[in-house]
């Protein structure tokens, strides 16, 4: 995975999240900009969200963190007012997304997952096209429009047809228009799939630049490294939110410490571990320890493994981590992990062994 | 849960136009109707195959059943054949187009565009008048430029008939594209659409007395072109074109125009009316089918 380029954005940032409480606080009247109660969506048998509920601050920039199918289009799909719940409720800037749907959609920009411009249309055109949708007043088009392309980095292009834009550049423009009706919330689903390293951390840039206008960001992704970025993470799976922090005090939960090893047989090491009663984890390349303190913890894992030890790596956790922890123990509880039948069978062949 | 109501704190530049636009806008929908009808427009200016099938067809009728037919089929005194499917064939244009807008919609729909503009703001009932008033002006346009050839096929026209005219091909635009639209509010994919098109058009243009007068017809297939909503829409064009050619004299030779249900001749206000009626049937459904969210 390509680590972003923008390195001091992301400075900027995690400085820029210390300093947001004060300055939230200091709000009179601070309503949630996102307020979701049990909300849910059932397509025929299919639950594609299971009676989620968070709160989004004012300014906040709040990531949903899931796998395909997780349910984060079709969450997003009620909160834009272009799906109805079939339980459950949320607020948008305020207002009920199913009684007050318009004045919710005057308040929002939404940058779909799918591609959403006309493309026989120039980058203006399309632009014209949402200002009078969305009652800009009509002195205050020009300007606009010259401003939100100045962030993307449009400007030269503005009389081209969007046909004849590469994938980023549709990416910017949908950006763009987004920001055209200043909303105050902005609805990102995975804007930068499909997107190169640079034009991604170009992206990014643009998104942190909205903070700076206190835009409410609410984005979705499949990026570990994107979510990095949000104040606060929630990560969904199987239409369900198991945990919602910010990444710091997600990564806290997972443990202070992960130690990955290669053995000569991870089947065997992870089955002597989890006797020992570590909390380890199989990963692509070969096993995954959390302990309080890894230095420490070094000795006597390696006397636990009862198999040659091929790789030791100690290492702070990352959302990867945090992510395997959270839906590792959902896939577990989902009966997907070991059966104790398949337990008994394998310790069965370590005591032969 | 509770839903708090805005309170309108001030929040500096942010949203500042959403608390300008509180109720119903009037201004603003009629703008975004408008837009959406400019969209219209400039997407038939950009695709000159549309242009160019537009003046192909019906000239391709005019040339194969008006002058290839034409000896054969003889006159009527004052009226010649291809003068008397030449509304037939306007009509019949005019539909097509008309029908033919809601490609947009499903084109629309299948790349996405269709969702920036379901997720805006404005009353989904002013998106689909926009989209109605540009398809008709679309189709109206196609209709006028056909019946330029009038003069040249001999048709003798007054200032009042040439008013009335344009009113009349409105009149079938309108329908054409509302029908379009409903047609748009089911289809929901491009393949579908490209098997009911021929589907849909094939019938209602063979069948209604754009190609032969319907007094002579054998019984079922008389019955089969009274229900068709083009047959009332060729007609009213055919009684105005014609008007100062058609005497009173002529009424009974083989290319009469004028519908008579149940043997009462129908006056062209009745005929009007039919259409009115269904345009607003369909327009009522498109709404009703298009204002909910799933
Ligand atoms: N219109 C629909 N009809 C039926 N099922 C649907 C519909 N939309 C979504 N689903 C189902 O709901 C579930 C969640 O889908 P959703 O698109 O919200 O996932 P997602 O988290 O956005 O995934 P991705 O990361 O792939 O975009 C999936 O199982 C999907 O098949
Ligand atoms: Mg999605």
């Amino acid at each position: 995975m390509p680590r972003w380029h923008s390195v001091p954005y992301i400075c900027r940032m995690s400085v820029h999240s210390e300093s947001r409480p004060e300055s939230v606080s200091s709000g009179s009247k601070e309503l949630p900009a996102i307020q979701v109660a049990d909300l849910a969506k059932r397509f025929g048998s299919i639950d594609a969200v299971r009676g989620v509920s968070f709160d989004v601050k004012p300014g906040e920039l709040f990531a949903f963190l899931g796998p395909n199918g997780a349910g984060k289009t079709t969450t997003i799909n009620m909160l834009c007012t272009l799906a109805r719940p079939s339980a459950g409720g949320a607020s948008v800037a305020g207002f009920d997304i199913v009684r007050q749907a318009q004045q919710v959609r005057q308040r929002i920009g939404l940058v779909f997952q799918n591609y959403t411009l006309d493309p026989q249309l120039t980058a203006e055109e399309n632009l014209r096209f949402h200002a009078v949708l969305y009652r800009v007043p009509r002195s205050e088009v020009p300007a606009r429009m010259e401003r939100v392309l100045k962030l993307v980095d449009l400007l030269d292009r503005q009389n081209s047809r969007v046909a004849t834009f590469s994938g980023g550049m549709i990416r910017r423009l949908e950006i763009a228009r987004a920001l055209l009706h200043t909303p105050q919330i902005l609805f990102l689903d995975e804007p930068t799939v499909g997107l190169d390293p640079q034009t991604r951390s170009r992206m990014w840039h643009d998104v942190l630049q909205m903070r700076e206008e206190d835009v409410t960001i609410f984005l979705t992704t499949h990026y570990l490294d994107e979510a990095e970025n949000a104040d606060r993470i929630a990560i969904m799976d199987h239409g369900e939110i198991v945990a919602c922090d910010t990444p710091t005090a997600l990564k806290a939960m997972v443990g202070a410490d992960a130690v990955d090893l290669v053995t000569a047989d991870d089947t065997v090491a992870q089955e002597s571990l989890l006797r020992c009663g570590y909390d380890t984890h199989v990963t692509a390349d070969g096993l995954r320890v959390y302990v309080p303190d890894g230095a420490r913890a070094v000795s006597g894992l390696v006397a636990s493994v009862d198999v040659e030890l091929q790789q030791l790596r100690v290492h702070r956790p990352t959302l990867d981590d945090v992510f395997m922890h959270f839906t590792g123990r959902e896939i577990r509880d989902d009966g997907g992990g070991l059966t104790a039948q398949e337990q008994q069978v394998r310790t069965v062949t370590t005591s032969q062994r | 849960m509770t839903v708090r109501e805005n309170d309108g704190v001030a929040d500096g530049r942010v949203g500042h136009d959403a608390r300008r636009t509180a109720g119903f806008d009037w201004v603003a929908e009629v703008r975004t109707a408008l837009m959406v009808a400019h969209r219209e427009l400039l997407r038939f200016v950009r695709a000159p195959g549309r242009l160019l099938s537009s003046f192909v067809l019906p000239l391709t009728f005019l040339a194969v059943f008006g002058l290839g037919l034409n000896r054969l089929v003889g006159s009527n005194g004052n009226v010649e054949f291809v003068q008397f499917i030449l509304p037939g064939v306007v009509a019949m244009i005019v539909l097509m187009s008309g029908i033919g807008s809601c490609v947009l919609v499903i084109w629309d729909r299948e790349f996405g565009f269709l969702r920036e503009m379901l997720v805006a703001p404005p009353h989904r009932v002013s998106l689909v008048i926009g989209r109605m008033a540009g398809g008709t002006a679309i189709a109206s346009m196609q209709g006028i430029a056909i019946l330029l050839l009038t003069p040249i096929l001999g048709v003798k026209l007054e200032l009042l008939t040439v008013v009335a005219t344009i009113a009349i091909v409105i009149l079938i635009a309108v329908a054409g594209t509302a029908a379009g639209m409903f047609l748009a509010s089911w289809i929901k994919r491009m393949e579908s659409f490209s098997a009911i098109m021929p589907l849909v058009m094939m019938p209602t243009m063979f069948l209604s007395g754009a190609f032969f007068p319907i007094q002579t017809l054998p019984g079922w297939l008389a019955v089969v072109v009274h229900l068709n909503p083009l047959t009332y829409g060729v007609d009213l064009l055919r009684r105005v074109v014609l008007s100062a050619q058609v005497s009173a004299a002529d009424s009974h030779g083989p290319f009469t125009s004028g519908v008579a249900l149940f043997g009462y001749e129908l006056p062209i206000l009745v005929e009007v009316g039919f259409v009115v009626a269904l345009i607003v049937v369909f327009v009522a459904l498109t709404a009703r089918r298009f204002g909910k969210p799933t």
